[in-house]
């Protein structure tokens, strides 16, 4: 069975590669929001499996969650982190930064892929509550 | 006497290209790490010339052509480029265990910065001066045990220096966050925050003990020692207040607030929390900060 946070990616990469329907103009930043989706995921997948319930709380708390679960020097806490914040950063337009570029979002997802499969475990699927597909900032869709 | 001056000057630029390599070595895997999406490829590093004038020579490839490193690099490439140099270097034959640089330039992206020094932290204390906050804002954000300092120079070169961050706010801010999160449920809520605590008491305590033991000349490495033969939380707070492992009961029982976090820390973090999280919280900041400002108070 492929998990929510697998499909995600499978689509984050696509979208990246320029291999949907997605103008290419748009194809980094629209992957930063799948990938968003899928760490969230991710992160609650791994909590869950850990026994830790985390409702409906925000990203925020599910990272220090995780950090204070898997132990100040666990290596996929960290990489979750930075990885939310790199996808957030890039998810925003700012003032004086160009879009992220592809190489940039491909590193951004590899860091994804590899708190998923670190903390992947086929029995907890436990998902759904945290996904979803919402962009950052709405109506700055493309 | 003569035969081995002439065989040395013969062999001088053989047996420094030899010492050299190791730097080259080096040098190609930090710049693996900083490159990003630049095409040049480092190649070797050789020490030319004799007497006044020598140069090191610097060979790299652009998408597998040759071509002169120097010249053909963009300005954070070559920033990129200096630092991948100069790490090896620093680190090789340094008697000192701490580490200058300058700031991660404009150029530079911040967390390529972090990175670069991220293999060095290993074993050294990394030091960066920047006037770039996003260096520091990844620091802020990002895990780690970076601490923040901000110097502000005031007229007549008068220095100001304050404390923006370090490893204890951050575990504090972050059992704040979690604590006003209210759709986190309670149960989650109280296995996390007495983690998050005795590692802001712990990181408190390890900076006031560290500072203290080598403001008094002890050496690094006896230092660390002690800290990681006191494994335990009270022991590593009674080594920050008295500089030894000892009974902490006269010290605790002076301000009920210090018991009580004590009690959070190393109690709570096998089971679950029982009293009410916010006072917790409180408990353990009145106990950071005494940790902070008391020796022996």
């Amino acid at each position: 069975m492929t998990s929510k946070t697998d499909l995600l990616l499978g689509q984050a990469r696509d979208v990246l590669a320029g291999s949907t329907a997605m103008p290419a103009a748009h194809g980094p930043r629209a992957a930063c929001w799948l990938a968003r989706a899928a760490l969230e995921a991710a992160v609650s997948q791994q909590l869950a499996a850990m026994g830790h319930d985390c409702g409906e709380s925000n990203m925020r708390s599910r990272l220090i969650c995780l950090s204070s679960a898997l132990g100040q020097d666990s290596d996929v806490a960290q990489r979750a982190r930075s990885a939310w914040d790199g996808l957030s950063n890039a998810s925003h337009q700012h003032a004086y930064e160009l879009s992220p570029t592809v190489a940039e979002v491909g590193d951004l997802l590899a860091d994804v892929r590899h708190v998923y499969q670190s903390t992947a475990s086929p029995s907890a699927s436990n998902d759904d509550h945290a996904t979803s597909l919402r962009p950052t900032r709405p109506g700055a869709a493309p | 006497m003569k035969f081995a001056l002439n065989w040395l000057k013969a062999n001088d630029t053989i047996i420094k290209n030899e010492r050299i390599r190791v730097v080259a070595d080096h040098a190609r895997r930090i710049w693996s790490d900083l490159r990003q999406e630049s095409n040049v490829d480092l190649g070797d590093l050789k020490l030319q010339g004799t007497n006044t004038r020598r140069t090191v020579e610097i060979t790299a490839t652009v998408d597998g052509e040759d071509a002169g490193a120097l010249s053909v690099m963009s300005q954070g490439e070559l920033h990129a480029l200096a630092l991948a140099l100069f790490l090896p270097r620093a680190t090789m034959v340094e008697p000192l265990p701490f580490r200058r640089a300058r700031r991660p330039s404009s150029g530079h992206g911040p967390l390529e910065g972090g990175r670069s020094h991220q293999g060095a932290r290993r074993d050294r204390q990394v030091i960066v001066f920047s006037h770039d906050d996003r260096l520091a804002d990844a620091a802020r954000r990002g895990p780690g045990d970076a601490r923040i300092l901000e110097v502000t120079r005031g007229s007549g070169s008068s220095i100001k220096i304050d404390n923006l961050s370090d490893p204890a706010s951050r575990y504090l801010a972050d059992a704040r966050a979690i604590c006003s999160d209210d759709k986190l449920p309670e149960d989650t809520l109280r296995r996390a925050l007495p983690n998050l605590l005795r590692l802001a008491a712990e990181s408190a305590a390890r900076e006031a003990f560290f500072s203290a033991q080598y403001a008094s000349g002890q050496s690094p490495a006896d230092v660390g020692d002690t800290w990681n033969s006191a494994a335990k939380t009270g022991h590593r707070v009674s080594l920050s207040i008295f500089g030894d492992v000892r009974p902490l009961d006269v010290w605790l029982d002076k301000r009920p607030h210090r018991k009580r976090g004590l009690g959070v820390c190393t109690s709570a973090a096998h089971v679950k929390l029982n009293g009410d999280p916010q006072e917790a919280v409180e408990d353990v900041r009145r106990l950071v900060d005494d940790i902070r400002v008391s020796r022996k108070g």
